[in-house]
């Protein structure tokens, strides 16, 4: 995507100059463009295009963290001119789930509701179930929308979800993790999903007043979900071993090693909540892009799988199947 | 017309189950407002086509309604005195009250009238005659505090055991509204005192660029032991980060004390000894048990650029003194911890903070997650190298989150970071 590379928005960001990026965009306002149009049609795909850098390879993580909060400072720059409704059509809080630190989605529907006539409140990355119902219960919100980027933050996104609609308050949910459909979000007890900020706010005055308690998950994978979070750590310690064993020496560097771990994991455990192996599949392409960026050899990524596999196969047998099948 | 489900009226388990969903839905919520919009969604459509709630306050009464398929009304009338028919009756006695209104009777129908004290939703039963109308008390620790009141449309009017089951919602909806009412009280309470104890939103200062992350670890409230403040004086500023001995509430509350107590004695005299000794003589005073161990410093300009720091420490982990190219130094300050021994001499370091440096203040959470804390303070110290030429908001994200990942859910210690960069 060389295009990319000629834009001034970007270029911004690749040089971390947050004037510059803020000039940009306010430019784009003086001249009459809407500042949520701004964001959705600027700011988010240029933050996908430096996660994809990162993901490729080409930035270190300190520079897509460094690009990113200057793509913060920028959107802070453009709600400042959003306009909003003296008399809103009802309170959303906007959250991410326990594990999710990709703020700047969840920010951007933030705005996108203010701007569609909605009171919406931000509350933060990575968010615990019972301080985002404690807030709905001091704040009187309507209902919450839940945006997913990781497949990591699936699991905990259903507690949230379990948490919020418990409380007689409607979930839309939202964002690449909950794949390309309604089907996953759906499944993990979401009211609504969408992929389009856009929408948020007609299928949130749709919701509101429709929202009884998310059904209990009964199928097996539940069950095994549950085993595998009481087994986390040494689930994780065993598959670290044997991943470093097979790979014989070719691993990415050590941290990012321990959190591709950690996220195949964290997906199988959203596979089996949401009953869904495509989210096996993602995480597998995912994180065989990744390892292959860093120089690896392709039995590197096919050994993390191969590992989890004999980590978790002789207690979770439906784990055990969906991961045989990827 | 709108379709009323019938399944309550159809036998003893469907009424038994609609009983246990309907109380499980509106026990689940602990705001008021929403409470009582989930009393109403219970009633309507599935026993009833319509739902009113009155709920008594003071010499007023608060009233809201719902059809099957609109929105939900709310006014506010007088309270009802006591009368021999309607809401009078019903909250005066706490027994049950039936009213048929027959075709043609209009909204002003006085037995109407006596139920549904608002016009607009008169208008909305008037639209269902010939109607049957219910109401019923929500009788909570002795008293009946309102009613709820139902109207059918002609055909399916209320049986005796239909009221023995309204009265049996009323009764578990009087309990879930009682219990959001008291918690509603306190939590307004609870609010304005906690916003005090809140960590600042940070101030615009000339010269410099501020970021900060702050985590509560208590499950019961958003404030904990850490804190910090920082706020423009003079030509230059001050900054003080701590952490209050204990947890929760009841640290939170010593958090608001020594904030108060460091911009109190810094106004006097801004110089770290000054300010760390009287931080220390009145927690000693006043809050005898409790420590707390802060950091704080004072800046004003440098005649080369950036800042001249004064720094001391009250027993706090070594702040980080993180250069634009990368290096990263403990900056070393003794000082016993504050509140504990009645008069204590403290020391302080000065040093430049140039141009592209960033002052790193952290509280023991953010090294304690590797349950080791030079491990902790290692990888802290890295993560501040990586992100030494990052905007300050990236840097203290990264902290924060390398901090909550390694803790996992077991957190229960709070969170404090704080970075103060002199921009180049």
């Amino acid at each position: 995507m060389s295009g990319w590379d000629a834009d001034p928005f970007f270029g911004a960001l690749a040089a971390a100059d947050e004037q510059a990026a803020i000039a940009c965009v306010l430019g784009r306002v003086d001249a009459g463009a809407d500042p949520v149009d701004v964001m959705l049609d600027l700011v988010a795909p240029a933050q996908r295009e430096v996660g994809r850098r990162w993901a490729i390879g080409e930035w270190t993580v300190v520079r897509e963290h460094a690009a990113t909060a200057v793509s913060e400072a920028a959107v802070a720059a453009l709600a400042a001119r959003v306009a909003v409704l003296v008399a809103p059509r009802g309170h959303a809080a906007v959250a991410c789930a326990e594990r999710e630190w990709h703020s700047l989605p969840a920010r951007l529907v933030a705005h996108t509701l203010r701007r569609d006539g909605w009171r919406a409140t931000y509350l933060g990355a990575s968010t615990p179930p019972a301080q985002l119902v404690r807030f709905l219960d001091e704040s009187g919100a309507d209902a919450v929308a839940v945006s997913c980027s990781v497949a990591a933050s699936l699991p905990a996104a259903r507690r949230l979800i379990e948490a919020v609609r418990e409380s007689g308050r409607p979930v839309l949910a939202g964002g690449p993790a909950f794949g390309r459909d309604a089907h996953r979000a759906l499944a993990l007890g979401a009211s609504a999903w969408t992929s389009d900020p856009r929408q948020a706010a007609e299928l949130l005055d749709e919701l509101v007043g429709n929202a009884g308690p998310a059904p209990p998950l009964r199928h097996a994978g539940a069950d095994e979900h549950a085993e595998l979070a009481l087994r986390f750590a040494d689930f994780r310690r065993e598959a670290m071993r044997r991943w470093t064993a097979l790979a014989d020496g070719a691993l990415p560097g050590a941290d990012l090693a321990a959190d591709l771990v950690d996220h195949a994991l964290h997906a199988l455990g959203a596979a089996l909540l949401s009953n869904d192996p495509g989210v096996l599949k993602d995480a597998q392409e995912w994180s065989t892009d990744l390892i292959a960026a860093r120089g690896c050899p392709r039995e590197t990524a096919r050994g993390l799988w191969t590992a989890v596999r004999q980590t978790v196969g002789e207690h979770l047998p439906s784990a055990d199947r969906a991961l045989a099948a990827i | 017309m709108v379709e009323m489900l019938t399944g309550p009226a159809a036998g003893t388990g469907s009424r038994a189950a609609f009983l246990a969903a309907a109380t499980r839905r509106v026990s689940g919520s602990l705001d008021f407002l929403r409470t009582q919009q989930l009393g109403l969604r219970v009633c309507v459509p599935e026993f009833a086509d319509w739902a009113q709630l009155l709920l008594l306050d003071g010499g007023r009464a608060n009233v809201i309604s719902q059809r099957a398929g609109d929105r939900i009304l709310s006014a506010t009338v007088a309270a009802p005195a006591t009368a021999l028919t309607g809401q009078g009756r019903v909250i005066a006695t706490g027994r049950p009250e039936l009213l048929h209104v027959a075709d043609g009777a209009g909204p002003e129908d006085t037995g109407l009238v006596a139920l549904v004290p608002d016009l607009a939703m008169r208008q909305q039963v008037d639209e269902l005659r010939p109607a049957d109308i219910l109401g019923v008390p929500l009788n909570a620790r002795g008293s009946t505090f309102g009613s709820l009141t139902l109207a059918r449309r002609a055909g399916h009017g209320f049986d005796p055991e239909d009221v023995e089951l309204a009265e049996d919602l009323a009764a578990h909806l009087a309990l879930a509204l009682d219990a959001a009412r008291r918690y509603s009280e306190r939590a307004h309470v609870a609010a304005v005192l906690q916003s005090s104890l809140r960590p600042p939103e940070l101030p615009e200062i000339p010269g410099v660029r501020l970021a900060a992350r702050y985590r509560s670890g208590a499950a019961e409230a958003d404030i904990g032991g850490d804190f910090y403040d920082v706020w423009h004086s003079g030509d230059g500023w001050s900054v003080v980060l701590g952490d209050v001995s204990g947890k929760g509430v009841s640290a939170a509350v010593v958090t608001g004390q020594a904030r108060y107590s460091v911009r109190g004695a810094a106004h006097l005299d801004p110089s770290p000894p000054a300010v760390l000794r009287t931080l220390n003589a009145l927690l000693h005073g006043n809050e005898p048990g409790r420590f707390v161990t802060a950091v704080y410093g004072h800046a004003t300009p440098h005649p080369d650029g950036g800042w001249s720091v004064t720094l001391g420490s009250a027993g706090h982990p070594a702040p980080l003194l993180v250069s634009a190219d990368g290096t990263v130094r403990p900056l070393q300050v003794k000082g016993l911890l504050a509140g504990v021994v009645s008069d204590v001499t403290y020391t302080a370091v000065t040093f430049r903070l140039a141009p592209g440096d960033t002052l790193l203040l952290y509280t023991d959470g953010v090294i304690e997650a590797e349950h080791d804390t030079d491990r902790g303070l290692r990888r802290l110290m890295e993560i501040a190298a990586r992100y030494a030429a990052a905007p300050p908001d990236a840097l203290v994200e990264a902290v924060e989150m390398d901090a909550v990942e390694r803790i996992g859910a077991r957190r229960s210690d709070d969170i404090a970071v704080f970075a103060v960069r002199a921009p180049k």
